[in-house]
């Protein structure tokens, strides 16, 4: 290869260098062929199930800003607060934004559970009322009060709120124990 | 036809009746449905979906999974062809008229306009890709399009301004973001990113795609200089002042007076340029040796490419795919149109 044309691809090099730079390569670390194929089933198989759970998510985010705007992944958790041996308290608004009516919602508590592995049983939740009907386009409002046992430990308790019309939708719940 | 031809009208082929499907999209008017298929009824080379479906291809990916952005490439290269030709004044496209020579310029502006965002739709949702690959994928044809428009932008401004005093550092600059990153290096990085769903280095590829894409540009230019037809106004690029890598070795090459020359030549609008004057740029550019100046660089490039396609595609399993990818670079510098 003569001076000239080793000059001009270096030239060339380093102008591609300079153009390319900020565009990094995110990608694995080279390997070798069967390495490369490995990865690349794997990323296959991995996108695969990420695309089904999205699905799935997306499926219950749609119903649940349908039926109930205020039960969702988009919103901030329901968050109760108090001391043991006192009653958290707090109102639960649902909106249907629907066109059909939904009849006997019926709200349910799950166990409550801190990191620590303490719970506190959902059966202490009370709603009142406990049964809801929403004509279509309306919102009903219904007050969800948890008594707090008396030995239970100072933290935070996460659970979920559920919906018995409601079987895809999830309102997270969290509970801060006061010492 | 060569085998990389018959390739190459394969891939053309399956990306113009998916394109059509997309177009569908407009209502069948005069005025935007038949000036947005103009460009891809003319054909076309198809490279840049090409290469993108084959390095998809060669990296495990199928058809199927790289087609919608084979399309959006294609249709975004068409768009871009419509409004370059405005801004550069073009009269030829494809052996016939320019969009803007038969409709005008503000329908044709419209349809370039028109053309980039239908460009898009095949993006939209990831499908087949899921949804990590398809946002690396819009990623990736979004940076396309801002490097492309500022190559463009660095191209026109130097000929508003005039700008001479310009060296092949300048040049390959001005190739790399123009021409390279959308014919080449966006192709073979999203071919490899979808066929191998992220896991295939991309920066090895890019080189390669530079290499190739300048070695294509500089053939390009020296096509614009031969008497012969190859769809494009003779000599036009001389009459529209481009920067080529033979106009700037000439710049450079030329005696004081003939440079004095060139640069009132270049300073004049379009329209004041005669062909009887790029005759004479023409006749300058084999006197200082300009023209082989510029295919021996393109030479070297294309050399350049092969040991960067050897690195980019180290670790890709050989196939049939992968050849017509390594074949590419010697047909492109020996190309007739």
């Amino acid at each position: 290869m003569s001076d000239l044309r080793r000059d001009q691809i270096a030239a060339a090099g380093e102008v591609f260098e300079r153009v390319l730079r900020g565009y990094a390569d995110p990608a694995a670390p080279a390997g070798g062929v069967k390495t490369a194929q490995l990865r690349t089933a794997a990323a296959r198989t991995v996108d695969l199930y990420a695309q089904l759970v999205q699905e799935a998510l997306e499926g219950v985010m749609h119903l649940a800003e349908d039926l109930a705007p205020s039960i969702g992944g988009g919103e901030p958790p329901l968050a109760l607060s108090g001391r043991p041996g006192a009653a958290a308290a707090t109102p639960i608004f649902l909106h249907n934004a629907t066109d059909a009516a939904v009849e006997r919602v019926v709200l349910r508590l799950t166990d409550l559970t801190a990191p620590s592995g303490a719970v506190i049983a959902g059966a202490l939740a009370d709603l009142e009322p406990d049964r809801l009907d929403l004509a279509p386009g309306a919102s009903a409002e219904t007050r969800l009060s948890l008594r707090i046992p008396h030995h239970a430990p100072a933290g935070i308790y996460h659970g979920h709120l559920l919906a018995h019309a409601l079987p895809d939708a999830a309102l997270a719940v969290r509970l801060e124990v006061a010492p | 036809m060569t085998a990389v031809e018959a390739t190459l009208a394969e891939y053309a082929r399956l990306t113009r009746q998916a394109m059509d499907v997309q177009l569908q999209a407009l209502e069948p008017t005069s005025y935007l449905d038949e000036l947005v298929r103009e460009y891809p009824r003319r054909g076309g080379k198809g490279l840049r979906p090409a290469l993108l479906l084959a390095t998809c291809l060669a990296h495990g990916g199928t058809l199927h999974d790289g087609l919608d952005v084979a399309v959006a490439v294609e249709m975004l290269h068409n768009a871009f062809l419509i409004h370059d030709d405005v801004q550069d004044g073009s009269r030829r496209r494809r052996g016939e008229p320019t969009l803007h020579a038969l409709h005008g310029l503000p329908l044709a502006v419209n349809a370039g306009d028109a053309l980039a965002t239908l460009a898009l739709r095949p993006l939209q949702a990831p499908g087949a890709l899921g949804a990590r690959v398809g946002r690396r994928v819009l990623d990736e044809v979004l940076a396309m399009i801002l490097k492309t428009t500022e190559g463009q932008a660095l191209e026109l401004g130097w000929r508003r301004d005039n700008v001479v005093d310009l060296g092949p550092a300048d040049y390959l600059e001005l190739v790399a973001k123009k021409t390279c990153w959308y014919t080449s290096v966006a192709p073979l990085r999203l071919g490899a990113l979808i066929g191998s769903r992220g896991t295939a280095p991309l920066g090895p590829l890019s080189r390669y795609g530079f290499y190739l894409g300048a070695a294509f540009q500089i053939r390009d230019d020296l096509l614009s200089l031969e008497a012969a037809e190859h769809g494009k106004d003779a000599l036009g690029d001389l009459r529209e002042g481009k920067r080529t890598l033979p106009l700037l070795h000439l710049l450079s090459a030329a005696s004081p007076g003939d440079r004095a020359w060139l640069g009132a030549y270049l300073a004049r609008p379009e329209n004041e340029r005669s062909q009887l004057e790029a005759e004479h740029v023409r006749a300058l550019m084999d006197r200082h040796g300009s023209v082989e100046f510029a295919s021996d660089y393109a030479q070297a490039l294309a050399a350049a490419a092969g040991d960067a396609f050897d690195a980019a595609f180290a670790n890709v399993t050989p196939s049939e795919h992968v050849e017509f990818i390594r074949d590419l670079a010697p047909y492109l510098i020996t190309r007739g149109r």
